[in-house]
């Protein structure tokens, strides 16, 4: 006898010949069977659970939760990025000259705020090593000027002459790991702006400099 | 001077190789600016050219399409 079909006093086993509870279905003022095929709710209503003939459980479902709006989907959003500070800038003369994630990388204080973590990629042609100086910005003063911020990393002539390189990232580097890397912890957390100061003892005469930021938030 | 970068920025892209390491050959093109840009500062001092400091961006204008 399957589930759903009327209940016999006498016959009151499954398909399976298992004996079953039955229940009264007042809509139908009949008692039915109830087999492992009927389900009962959270709210006390049974459910009859329709199967194909392939032996498959046909299973029908409601999403549940809130519409995802625009503004969830911004906060959620997995922000990745790569920004060209300095394209290829010759320097001729000693003068520091600054760089940044809002007037140069083009990005918003409010978008560098919700980025995480931050990797400077440099690339000195110069004849001459190139100084380094990196600064978060003191949010209350300014956001784009050197001067007014904090000073989180400096090193004079880091950057090699001809074909030097340097990646200044917040991620420790391993055993073996080549002077082209150096650790800044600091560039991992928040940040309204990064500003980058490039300087040289010597006037360069050949080359150029390049700077990258790579962003992930 | 922009006829100066003209000639300068033209005479670059001729240049077939831009030597990135000692004995390590690379193209010059426009994909990677700091070719073009030091090629072009090249240009400058074997013309003894003054220049003042400049980048890649102040290049667009003479490049090729």
């Amino acid at each position: 006898m399957a589930a759903g079909q009327q209940y016999a006093k006498n016959l009151n086993t499954d398909q399976s010949f298992v004996k079953t509870t039955a229940i009264y279905d007042s809509s139908l003022d009949e008692w039915l069977i109830l087999s492992a095929n009927v389900v009962k709710t959270e709210g006390g209503v049974f459910i009859y659970q329709k199967g194909t003939d392939d032996g498959k459980a046909k299973v029908s479902a409601e999403l549940i939760g809130s519409t995802l709006t625009d503004s969830n989907a911004l906060s959620v959003k997995i922000q990745q990025d790569r920004k060209v500070i300095a394209n290829a800038v010759a320097f001729t003369d000693t003068s520091p000259k600054t760089y940044d994630l809002i007037t140069h990388g083009l990005l918003t204080e409010e978008q560098i705020r919700r980025i995480k973590d931050f990797k400077i990629s440099i690339n000195n042609t110069h004849d001459q090593p190139a100084t380094i100086a990196v600064y978060t910005a003191f949010r209350n003063i300014s956001t784009t000027v050197a001067a007014t911020g904090g000073k989180i990393y400096a090193e004079t002539g880091i950057v090699a002459a001809t074909s030097g390189r340097l990646i200044l990232q917040s991620a420790a580097v391993g055993t073996g790991a080549d002077a082209t890397f150096k650790t800044i912890p600091a560039l991992r957390g928040v940040h309204s702006n990064i500003i980058i100061v490039v300087s040289f003892a010597i006037a360069p005469t050949t080359g150029s400099i390049t700077m990258g930021v790579e962003m992930n938030g | 001077m922009d006829n100066n970068f003209e000639l300068a920025v033209n005479w670059a892209l001729q240049q077939q190789q831009y030597e990135i390491e000692e004995g390590v050959f690379i193209p010059v093109s426009k994909e990677m600016p700091f070719t073009v840009v030091d090629k072009v500062r090249k240009y400058f001092n074997i013309n003894n050219i003054e220049y003042s400091s400049f980048s890649f961006d102040d290049l667009i204008p003479y490049l090729p399409n």
